[in-house]
């Protein structure tokens, strides 16, 4: 460990871009955690009501009874979470079948969603 | 099954600190001050001054637009602003960073911990290919 005072600029490293940016932004909300993990698990096609079901359900039962119904929970889902998500490209959204499918980056999300796992 | 599976049940508060360490790290800039302080006791952040000072001062809403927006202002450091104005504020509200106003100096935070084994995983990935270690490279 060295001590540095001067002035100089982190600025070397190599921290990733604008991708990285998005990768993170989206696993800082409870919710898309809970989207990704549930379709690194199935591996397949889910839909955005039965998301929204178990997500609805989770919140009630992970909070103190006060979270989000169903419903609420797939409007948040359909106009926040899952576009951000598709511009991440983590997810495919299939909007016409209502479903989504997890999209080319399973490496990436799983080894941070691990080392969220494993600090626990 | 994968071990993923522990991770479902969060308390809360589990929940909410996890939303700050991915808040914290969404942004290239705050990553990149994150993994200094990896390797660093303390960084010292440049004051701001001239046109920039003005520019911090002005108003809150008019600040927060230039600073998210893409239009420039001649003269102005917005990456400077930007880590004194957003940065710097939320990365010592969550802990993960102490910043001393007065003499503009930055160390770890008490919930620094909590943040290293992302910071660790993410200097593996961007820096392999790195020529050598120690991987930290400064600008003079």
């Amino acid at each position: 460990m060295t001590n540095e005072l001067s002035d100089r600029n982190p600025s070397r490293f190599h921290v990733g871009g604008g991708r990285q940016d998005r990768l993170f932004g989206v696993l800082s909300h409870p919710h898309r955690r809970f989207v990704l993990d549930k379709l690194l698990t199935v591996e397949m096609p889910v839909s955005v009501s039965e998301l929204s079901t178990e997500l609805g359900a989770w919140e009630a039962s992970a909070s103190d009874g006060s979270g989000d119904r169903a419903d609420a929970v797939e409007i948040s889902l359909v106009h926040d979470h899952l576009p951000k998500m598709a511009e991440a490209d983590l997810i495919r959204w299939d909007v016409a079948e209502r479903t989504v499918t997890l999209a080319d980056r399973t490496d990436e999300v799983r080894a941070r969603l691990r080392t969220t796992n494993n600090q626990r | 099954m994968d071990t993923l599976a522990k991770w479902i049940n969060p308390t809360s508060e589990e929940k909410s600190s996890q939303d700050e360490i991915f808040d914290a790290l969404a942004d290239a800039q705050r990553r990149r001050l994150l993994l200094f302080l990896l390797y660093h006791d303390s960084h010292y952040v440049s004051k701001l001054s001239g046109i920039s000072l003005e520019m911090a001062e002005m108003h809150r809403t008019l600040l927060r637009r230039y600073l998210s927006g893409s239009r420039e202002v001649d003269e102005a450091d917005k990456g400077l602003l930007r880590t004194h104005r957003i940065h710097l504020p939320k990365l010592d509200e969550y802990g993960f960073i102490d910043w001393d106003r007065e003499t503009h100096i930055v160390t770890k935070g008490r919930r620094f911990d909590e943040i290293r084994p992302f910071l660790e995983q993410l200097d593996g990935h961007q820096n392999r290919r790195s020529v050598k270690r120690p991987l930290v490279h400064l600008q003079e």
